[in-house]
Formats: C-alpha cells, sequence, structure tokens
C-alpha cells in the first residue's frame, strides 16, 4: 500500500527571476526563417491574468515595446488589476500594472517595473509599411499555453492572404471593429493572441488577434491589427515617444560564442563560462568552461550583465583583449569578434 | 551538412540577393524536398484494424518490415494481427509487436518475408531540430486514399521538448514531443514526420484543438525519434515497454529559505519509493539530473518521462528543512517502474523467430571490417585491483588478482597458472570460455559480427544514458552482448564460473559492474588494446 505525503504552497508571484538559459541544448540557427524566430522569442512574453470566464481566456502573449517595462497584448483577454503577471522569455514571473486600454483597436498596454529587470529588455519597434499579399511571416505566441516560465514560445509559419476590413464574429456574436486587419494563414490559436506577426526581413507588422469568423463564409482565420494602426496608442503612454529599433544596417551585433552560468536572481552573478561554441572566436583564444571573465579591455567585468553591456560596445572585426581566471592563474588573451550571422 | 545549410537557408527568398541565384536557390530546394517526400513516401503506410472503421498510419523503419506506428492505433494490449496498406496500393497483413501504452508507440512486423527488402526510412536525430526549421508530415488523414498514398502537409517546427500530460493514469503521455503546425488530423495519427532530408524524426499521435472537434488548428505533437529510441530494443522484441518513474511530483516556486531565488522542489512524495529510501524528502530541492540543471518541473517530467524502467539515473538535490538548506548530496539508482494500469504484462515477448530477425536488423550496423588478431581488456577497481582479459586468436587468458587461468592451446580447457582456487571442471571451464565470446570489448568488428550472427533480441536498455539492444548469443541465449545504435559494443551480461554469479559489464571508462542485481562501484575499463599480446603469455605453465 502506498502513502503520498502532500504539502501545498502558494505559488511563485511578482519579480520572481530564474536562470536565463532555456533548459535544453540547442543547435545554432541555419536559415532565415529560423533566425527571425530566434532573434524575436525574446521580445514576445507570456501573460497571465485572473481566473477565466467561459469565454475569456486568462492567459495570451505580448510584446515587449519599450525598455521601460511596457508590455502590449490585447484588451480581450481577461486581465485585471494587481493580478496579471507578464513571464519574461528568462523565465522571471513579474507583477503587472495596466494602463488604459485603446477600445478602439482592443489593445492595452501593461507595465512591469524596469529596475527589477536582470537583463535590459528587447523592444520590438512598429512599422508603417502594410505587407503584400503572399508575405512570408512567422506568428509568436502562446498557444494553448503549452510554454511555461522559461520554456520557449510558440511558431508558426505562414504568408499574408489579406489586409482589409470585413465584418467579424467572434463566438458567435459580432465584432465591432472598423480597421485594417492583417490576415494570415499561420496557425493562431488561443494565447497566441497578443503574440507578435514577423516578417522574415524582421519587422514587426502586426499584434495577433483572436481568431475570428467571417459572418459571411463562416471561415476561420488568423488575423493581426496592424502595427501602424497602434502607433498613436503606444506613443501617448511611452514617454511621448516609441522606442525605434535600430535599424539593423547601423549596428551589427557581435559573435563571442561565449556562454555565461548566468543562473538569474536579483543580482547578476559573476562571468563565468558555461559553454564556448565549437569554432567561435572564444574557442580560437582557448577560453574553457568555468574561466571567469574579470575584464574586457579596460572594462572591468564584475557581472554577466556588465559583460553584456561591455561586450555592446564593440564591432565586428574588432580585437577585445579579454582577462579571465582560470583556477588560480590570471591570464590574457586577444580575441578578435566575428560578425553574428546565420550559423 | 554545408548543403543542408544552403538549402535551408535558400528556403525563404533573399531580398538583398541577386534574383537569378536566389530563384535558382529556391528551385533546387523545391527539388530537394520533392525527392526527399518522393524517396520516403514508399515507406509509409496506412495501419488498420480488420472489422473496424477506422485506422491510422504508420511508416516502416528497417527493410525487414518492422513498422513503427501509435499505440492508439493498435488500439488494446491484446490486439495481435493488423494490416497495412502500402502505396504500391496492396494490403499486408502484419504481427503486433511491442506496445508502449505509456507513450503511444507500436512497433509490428509485415508478416511476407518474401517481400524483403520492403521500402523503408531511417530515424533522425531528433534533439537537432530548431524552432523554425522545416518539417514535413505524411500519413492517411480522414482515410482518404484508398489505394494508400499518402498525404503530405507541410510546415515548421513550432516548439520542441513540449511536455503533454495523457488523458488520464499515465498513459498516452507524450513526456518530450515536437509541436509542429503542419497540419495533422485524425488519420495521421502513428504517421512519420520528416525533416528536410526525409529521415523520421518523430511519429504524429495527438493535436491541439479548440472549438470545432478534432480537426487540425496547426498545433500538432510527434513523438521525438530520440525518445523513440530509447524503447526501440523493448518494442522490436516484442514486450510491453515500461516507463521509469520517480514516484514523486516536483513544482517550480520560490525557494523557501530565500524568497528571491526559484527551483524545483519535491512537493509530494511517495514513502515507499526508492527516492525516499535513498534520502529525498519532501521539500527537497532538485538541482540536476543525469547531470543536466533542472530549471522547470516540465523539463523534469520530460528528462525523466523519455527514460524506460531500470535506466541507471544520477540526481543531485539539496536537503531543506525548517531551518536550513543542506549541501547538495548525488544519488545514483535504477529508475523504478511507472505503474500505467491493470492492463500492463512485464512477461510479453515475441517469438523466437521474430526475435531473430529483429537481432539480424539491428546488427546490421556492427562495422564490418577485419577483426584484430588479439586483445586485452583491462578491468580496474578499488584498492588498485585489476582484472586482465587477453586474447589471442581463440585462446584467453584471465588474471584476476593472484589468480591466473590460460585457456590451453587445444582448446581444451583452462589451466590454473598461478594462485590457490581450486581446478575447475570441465563444464566451469566451458563456461568460463564463453566469457571470450561474450566480452564484445576482445573481439572487434567482423569478429564481433559473427558472434552476433543467429542471436535474438532479447530487448532494450541504456547504457551510459544511451540507448542500447541487449542481443542474445546464440547457445543457450542468456549470455548477452549489448550493442549502441551505431553497432558499437556497449557490454555484456554472463554467468560467471568463478564468481558464480550473473555480470553485467555496463559501458567503457566509468563501467557499472552489476553481480546478480549488485553494484560494485569503482570499476573502469580502459578502451580495449588490439595490439596482440604476447603469445608467450599464453604458453602452459612448465610443470
Amino acid at each position: 500500500m502506498r502513502h503520498a505525503i502532500l504539502v501545498s504552497t502558494v505559488l511563485a508571484s511578482s519579480a520572481l527571476a530564474q536562470g536565463d538559459a532555456y533548459a535544453f541544448e540547442e543547435r545554432e540557427p541555419q536559415t532565415l526563417l529560423e533566425r527571425v524566430i530566434d532573434q524575436n522569442l525574446r521580445s514576445v512574453v507570456k501573460i497571465h491574468g485572473a481566473s477565466g470566464l467561459s469565454t475569456i481566456d486568462p492567459y495570451a502573449a505580448g510584446v515587449v515595446v519599450s525598455d521601460q517595462g511596457h508590455i502590449l497584448t490585447l484588451d480581450l483577454i481577461m486581465v485585471q488589476r494587481d493580478k496579471t503577471k507578464v513571464v519574461l522569455a528568462d523565465g522571471s514571473v513579474h507583477n503587472a500594472t495596466l494602463l488604459p486600454p485603446e477600445p478602439k483597436l482592443g489593445a492595452r498596454l501593461l507595465k512591469i517595473d524596469p529596475d527589477l529587470l536582470d537583463q535590459p529588455l528587447q523592444p520590438l519597434a512598429i512599422t508603417k509599411e502594410i505587407p503584400r499579399n503572399g508575405t512570408f511571416v512567422v506568428s509568436i505566441g502562446n498557444c494553448f499555453r503549452l510554454a511555461e516560465y522559461s520554456e520557449k514560445l510558440s511558431a508558426t509559419f505562414g504568408v499574408v492572404t489579406a489586409t482589409t476590413r470585413t465584418s467579424l464574429r467572434y463566438m458567435l456574436r459580432d465584432v465591432d471593429y472598423d480597421g485594417d486587419l492583417i490576415l494570415t494563414d499561420a496557425p493562431n490559436n488561443p494565447g497566441h493572441f497578443g503574440g507578435a506577426l514577423i516578417t522574415l526581413d524582421g519587422k514587426w507588422i502586426g499584434l495577433n488577434t483572436r481568431i475570428v469568423e467571417s459572418s459571411e463564409t463562416n471561415t476561420q482565420i488568423s488575423a493581426a491589427i496592424p502595427t501602424r494602426d497602434l502607433e498613436a496608442y503606444l506613443a501617448r503612454w511611452i514617454d511621448g515617444k516609441v522606442v525605434a529599433k535600430p535599424d539593423a544596417t547601423e549596428t551589427k551585433p557581435v559573435y563571442h560564442g561565449i556562454e555565461l552560468f548566468d543562473s538569474g536572481g536579483r543580482r547578476s552573478p559573476p562571468a563565468y563560462v558555461e559553454r564556448v561554441k565549437r569554432g567561435s572566436p572564444a574557442a580560437a583564444i582557448k577560453l574553457r568552461p568555468d574561466d571567469l571573465i574579470v575584464r574586457l579591455d579596460r572594462y572591468a567585468i564584475r557581472s554577466c550583465l556588465e559583460f553584456r553591456n561591455a561586450m555592446a560596445k564593440f564591432r565586428p572585426g574588432q580585437k577585445v583583449e579579454v582577462t579571465f581566471k582560470r583556477g588560480t592563474n590570471v591570464r590574457k588573451a586577444t580575441m578578435t569578434l566575428e560578425e553574428e550571422k546565420p550559423r | 551538412m554545408l548543403t543542408a545549410t544552403l538549402l535551408l537557408a535558400a528556403f525563404v527568398p533573399q531580398v538583398d540577393g541577386d534574383p537569378e541565384a536566389d530563384l535558382a536557390a529556391v528551385l533546387r530546394a523545391e527539388r530537394e524536398r520533392t525527392q526527399a517526400m518522393a524517396r520516403v513516401e514508399p515507406a509509409v503506410c496506412s495501419v488498420m484494424l480488420r472489422g473496424s472503421p477506422g485506422g491510422g498510419s504508420g511508416v516502416i523503419f528497417d527493410p525487414l518490415g518492422f513498422v513503427l506506428t501509435n499505440f492508439h492505433v493498435v488500439g488494446k494490449p491484446q490486439v495481435t494481427e493488423m494490416l497495412v496498406g502500402l502505396p504500391d496500393g496492396e494490403l499486408y497483413e502484419a504481427t503486433v509487436l511491442g506496445i508502449d501504452p505509456g507513450s503511444d508507440l507500436a512497433v509490428l512486423l509485415l508478416n511476407d518475408a518474401s517481400k524483403r527488402p520492403w521500402p523503408f526510412a531511417t530515424l533522425g536525430d531528433s534533439d537537432a531540430l530548431l524552432v523554425g526549421e522545416t518539417v514535413f508530415a505524411m500519413g492517411n488523414p480522414f482515410l482518404l486514399a484508398t489505394d494508400f498514398t499518402p498525404t503530405v502537409t507541410w510546415g515548421i517546427v513550432s516548439g520542441t521538448h513540449r511536455y503533454q500530460p495523457g488523458p488520464g493514469n499515465r498513459a498516452l503521455v507524450y513526456p518530450d514531443c515536437i509541436q509542429v503546425d503542419s497540419p495533422v488530423n485524425p488519420g495521421n495519427s502513428g504517421g512519420p514526420l520528416f525533416n528536410n532530408r526525409g529521415e523520421i524524426v518523430g511519429i504524429n499521435g495527438r493535436i491541439s484543438v479548440r472549438d470545432r472537434g478534432r480537426v487540425n488548428t496547426g498545433v500538432g505533437f510527434a513523438i521525438a525519434s530520440n525518445q523513440i529510441r530509447n524503447f526501440l530494443g523493448d518494442l522490436m522484441a516484442g514486450r510491453h515497454a515500461e516507463h521509469g518513474t520517480l514516484d514523486l511530483n516536483a513544482w517550480f516556486m520560490r525557494a523557501p529559505h530565500d524568497r528571491s531565488r526559484t527551483g524545483v522542489f519535491v512537493q509530494a512524495l511517495f514513502e515507499d519509493s526508492k527516492v525516499a529510501d535513498y534520502g529525498l524528502a519532501l521539500g527537497d530541492e532538485i538541482t540536476h539530473f543525469n547531470g543536466i540543471p533542472v530549471r522547470s518541473a516540465n523539463q523534469l517530467a520530460t528528462l525523466v518521462g523519455v527514460l524506460p524502467t531500470g535506466a541507471w539515473v544520477s540526481l543531485t538535490y539539496r536537503p531543506i528543512d525548517d531551518e536550513k538548506v543542506g549541501e547538495p548530496h548525488t544519488i545514483e539508482f535504477t529508475l523504478p517502474t511507472l505503474d500505467t494500469g491493470s492492463s500492463r504484462d512485464p512477461d510479453r515477448l515475441a517469438d523466437e523467430a521474430t526475435r531473430e530477425t529483429a537481432a539480424q536488423a539491428l546488427i546490421r550496423t556492427v562495422p564490418a571490417t577485419a577483426a584484430a588478431e588479439g586483445a586485452t581488456v583491462v578491468l580496474s577497481g578499488p584498492k588498485d585491483r585489476t582484472v586482465t582479459l587477453r586474447r589471442l586468436g581463440e585462446r584467453l587468458r584471465i588474471d584476476d588478482g593472484d589468480v591466473s587461468l590460460v585457456r590451453t592451446a587445444d582448446g581444451s580447457g583452462f589451466k590454473l597458472e598461478s594462485g590457490n582456487v581450486a581446478e575447475l571442471s570441465p563444464e566451469e571451464a566451458a563456461k568460463l570460455d564463453r566469457v571470450l565470446r561474450t566480452n564484445p570489448w576482445l573481439r572487434r568488428d567482423q569478429g564481433l559480427r559473427t558472434i552476433l550472427e543467429g542471436g535474438i533480441l532479447h530487448g532494450g536498455t541504456m547504457v551510459q544514458g544511451r540507448a542500447a539492444y541487449r542481443i542474445g548469443l546464440p547457445g543457450d541465449g542468456k549470455r548477452e552482448v549489448f550493442l549502441f545504435e551505431d553497432g558499437t559494443p556497449a557490454g555484456c551480461q554472463y554467468r560467471d564460473p568463478v564468481r558464480k554469479g550473473l555480470v553485467q559489464l555496463r559501458g567503457l571508462g566509468q563501467t557499472r559492474i552489476v553481480i546478480d542485481g549488485e553494484l560494485f562501484s569503482g570499476w573502469s575499463i580502459a578502451p580495449p588494446d588490439y595490439d596482440a599480446p604476447a603469445a608467450a603469455l599464453f604458453e602452459r605453465p612448465s610443470q
């Protein structure tokens, strides 16, 4: 006879941070499609609201739209003051405050406290472009709440089928929405709503909205609100201006091949190397797991956060003197940074 | 690899490239894709139960006619015969071999041996999949094709390593599945998910649906090929594959003594479970499983869920009580069996002829190169104890501490060279002789292949975290060679006449030696030395 012993606990709440790494080892992205998804996964968040009513889901996705902690999502999910939580890609859970909604578009901004973040946010910038029909798109969200904490969100793929105004229904009720909608065949399901629709050249073109039915043909279709139409709302609430994403041609991200052991927490831990990518600049100077990086050129490195901030100041092709501690020895080596590119 | 990279990169139009080169790249990618589809199509089957209106799909993964499908396509453990429709338009009879109701797999064998070699597709590496990678599913959705020509649907990997609980009682759990947006519908069940190269990376088995009934919504789940590998030995041997369990529930939550930290903590535990015996208690924090840092409760469920019962695992935990957080402990043990319900049948096994066929399929990967003339294997144990096994041609020498046994040149038996054990009886000498033929590290390549010919598959096992097959050698069948999927030796099992026990050697390096179920720790086996030992070592002692 088996005896189960149980204890009950309260689940995590408010600004609690978890290790930043995804739990499973993965290869590097190789295609444009894999790269676009990889680069944008960190800009989409999981949102958990209060317990839902039968027709309103208590969970959704959201898009990071400022480095000050603004998250854009649909207002059609069950958000409730003091009960809405935002889970970032690193698995950290944050309490969100609600900003006034945009009733015409059914969108709403949430805000999390940027001082509690361990890593800088990666906001997406809106685009004024409306994609041509047939443009390949990726839709990122949390369909059926399949991903929890640091687990990766879901990505689906399709083409823009139309950008149009149409008469719509949701759950047999007519929907009063008179703006343009981007319609796609990229699967969109409960939980995916509030996520990002992105073109393969990395432009954030739409905010996934609920699956709607055409009241004329009964067909269900994936739809997204063009980000163009959200500009005025975002501009009103984000310090008077929308954060613009730097043009990809201006600042090329560097590739060094170092993965740090970043266990998260309120304070960023010392910059211990967890993994060195094969064939990377770091591998060329024979950096090894468990080495402690203490200096990059003239920047003293006391934490993983300082490492990332210092690294952001370098450009591809630049030489960086890396000072690191291995056991009790301090060593120096010069690493030539490469350009981040499909691998 | 480079070709594959170019192909994948070319799948999408390059906005700033040379248009003609881009078009050529896209067309090339399309050609490669359609060629891969055409190549694997003959191996994709419709799987049906006689007299039942429904049906599913499957895929032949070996030219001898072994078929993978879902357990829920077979339906019940008692079902022994299925009908398999192939794209050649013919309907064939197949025998149900192993089943895995715990995670929804079954293996069938096509009965008609005259049709060998059957068209087949090979298993790929599901851990190499990345979100955004393009994949295609094949099968017979809604049983559309009455001539069994499969339907192809194409899409991307939407998520990897998803844990999907079963509908109840621990059956049909998908512990490590691939989420895809390629359309998957009723009838696709049991059919293959292929990567761009046409390798089987998953078996499609379930979908998430909402308000429109059981049809595709762009959220399908496939059982990962690397999970399937862990159970393939048992499934091909006709066994009822059984999963391992930790017998506990763990949650991702705040640390009790440090509210700023989170982790995975034991929240429910069987008092009489193995881990409780080893000292794990309620509230303890699980930090590593098999050396992998545990970062979420789902991840732990995934890591454990893909392992069969009996797999050696290590668990690192920090004891936590009301006062303090203890130092990390690591415990090592074999996973106990997850009870999936009343239909469990541990004695289920296919007939010997079938298991001989299965062994033939599995030893095909043993590299066929020239055998080495001689070999030396050194086992090092605690307190500087060493056991040396040497082979020269068909002669064998065993040095175990101060005891040395040398097989006589005419092969009639063993002679004691030194030490003071009693003279071996002829029967014991003959048994010892079999050690020579059982230890796969003493035999390289062609030699190993030869001793495995005519063996029968006993089932599967895990050695050093990798799936291995247990192949019983011809004769009494009790001596087993463990073989990794790539054909390299993983260990062996034999009855040792000196030690009088059932001995298992598992893995190179930090090996596990298990004698009559008891683990002898601290042993290692160095990689074998295939230079011929000196003939003088084998000469009969002068008397």
